[in-house]
C-alpha cells in the first residue's frame, strides 16, 4: 500500500471533520439569512430552492429548529463549492434537478420556485428507498451531509444536544437519562 | 427522513469496545535480509528481499491473547464478546526490528554498542534495525534514546578525530 496516499487521504477526511464547525460558524455569524433572499454561491437559484426542500424534508421543523433554519443549505451550497470533488459536484447538482423535474410533476406546479419541502418530501424519500431511482446518485450523500451539518451548527452542538463546554470528567457507570438527559453528546 | 430521523440523530446509538493484543516476535537467527540485485528501484540501487515469517511460538501465543482478552472483557462485564485471530504478515505491526542487529562480535552483527557499524566507523544506523527484536510496547521512544545516545557518542568521536 502507498503509505504516503493513505496518510493523505486520512488528513483529508480529518481536515472534512475540522473544517465543518468553522465553516458553521462563519455562516452562523450572518443569521439574517432568510431563505428567499439567499443567493446560493454554487448551485443556481432553482437548484437552492430544492435544496432547501430537501435538507427541511430530511429534518423538518419540530420542537427543534428545521436543518434551513440553522442554514444547513448555506453551508452544503459553499461546502461544495470548496471542498467537494468535481464528481461529487456534478452529481450534487444533476441530483437536485432531477428532484426537481419529479416533484414539479408530482405536484402539478409548474416553477421551481413555488416547490416545498412537502411537495419535494416524497421524492426524496423515493430516492433514498428505491435502489433503481434514476438520477438521483447523490440522495444518500445529501442526507448524510445534512445530519452532519445539522450536528455541526452552534446551536445544535450547545442547545439541543449534551454539551459541556470543558470536557473531560469521566464517570465510567452512569445512567444516560440522568448524565444527559438521554441526549447524545454533541461532537 | 423526517421527524423520526431527527429524533433518532440526537440519541446516542448502540456502542462497542474492542481489545487487541501486542506480543514480541522472536529473534530468529536464520531470518534473512538480502539485496536484491536483478530489481532496482528508481533510483538504481537494488531492492530488499526479507526472508522471515512468524513460527510457533507466536502462533502460540497469538491463540492465547484471544482467550486472555476474552476473560478480561468477561471478567469487567461485557456482554456479546466475539473474538478473531487474523492472518499476519511480517511488516503489519510496523514495529519490525533487525537486519542490522547489534553486537560485540562483527562476525555475528552489524553495529557496536553505540549503533555504529563495525567496519564502516563514520556510519550510525539508529532506526529499529540494531534491535533484533523487542517487547510488545510501541518502540519509537527507544529509538530516539538510542539516536540521542548514538549522536553524542559522534560527536565525542570526532572531537577525538577518530571519525
Amino acid at each position: 500500500m502507498d503509505r504516503r496516499k493513505a496518510l493523505m487521504q486520512i488528513g483529508m477526511s480529518m481536515g472534512y471533520v475540522v473544517a465543518a464547525p468553522t465553516f458553521m460558524s462563519v455562516l452562523q455569524s450572518c443569521t439574517d439569512t432568510k431563505a428567499a433572499a439567499w443567493a446560493p454561491q454554487f448551485l443556481d437559484q432553482d437548484q437552492g430552492t430544492v435544496l432547501i426542500g430537501v435538507i427541511d424534508s430530511i429534518l423538518p421543523k419540530t420542537d427543534t429548529l428545521s436543518a434551513s433554519e440553522v442554514n444547513v443549505h448555506v453551508f452544503l451550497d459553499s461546502f461544495a463549492n470548496e471542498v467537494m470533488p468535481p464528481n461529487q459536484q456534478d452529481q450534487f447538482k444533476a441530483t437536485l434537478d432531477q428532484l426537481a423535474v419529479n416533484a414539479l410533476e408530482s405536484s402539478k406546479k409548474e416553477n421551481i420556485s413555488d416547490l416545498t419541502a412537502k411537495d419535494i418530501a416524497p421524492e426524496m424519500l423515493k430516492a433514498l428507498i428505491h435502489k433503481k431511482a434514476k438520477g438521483v446518485p447523490f440522495a444518500k450523500k445529501l442526507r448524510d451531509l445534512t445530519i452532519w451539518g445539522y450536528k455541526c451548527t452552534e446551536y445544535v452542538g450547545e442547545q439541543v444536544l449534551a454539551y459541556d463546554s470543558i470536557p473531560g470528567q469521566w464517570i465510567a457507570c452512569g445512567d444516560l437519562d440522568e448524565l444527559t438527559g438521554g441526549k447524545a453528546w454533541s461532537i | 427522513m423526517g421527524a423520526e430521523l431527527k429524533e433518532a440523530i440526537l440519541k446516542p446509538g448502540g456502542w462497542t469496545m474492542g481489545v487487541g493484543g501486542f506480543g514480541e516476535i522472536l529473534p530468529y537467527q536464520d531470518n534473512r535480509m538480502t539485496l536484491d540485485y536483478d530489481n532496482l528501484d528508481g533510483w538504481g540501487l537494488p531492492t530488499v528481499t526479507f526472508d522471515a515469517e512468524i513460527r510457533d511460538n507466536e502462533f502460540k501465543m497469538r491463540e492465547d491473547i484471544v482467550v486472555q482478552a476474552a476473560e478480561m472483557l468477561k471478567k469487567a462485564g461485557a456482554r456479546d464478546i466475539n473474538t478473531h485471530n487474523s492472518s499476519y504478515n511480517i511488516g503489519h505491526g510496523i514495529h519490525e526490528m533487525g537486519t542490522a542487529r547489534m553486537g560485540r562480535d562483527p562476525k555475528t552483527s552489524v553495529l557496536n554498542g553505540h549503533n555504529q557499524v563495525h567496519e564502516v566507523p563514520n556510519v550510525y544506523v539508529t532506526d529499529g534495525a540494531f534491535m533484533a527484536s523487542s517487547s510488545c510496547v510501541n518502540p519509537s521512544l527507544t529509538y530516539m534514546a538510542f539516536s540521542a545516545r548514538a549522536a553524542n557518542h559522534a560527536v565525542e568521536e570526532l572531537k577525538k578525530g577518530n571519525i
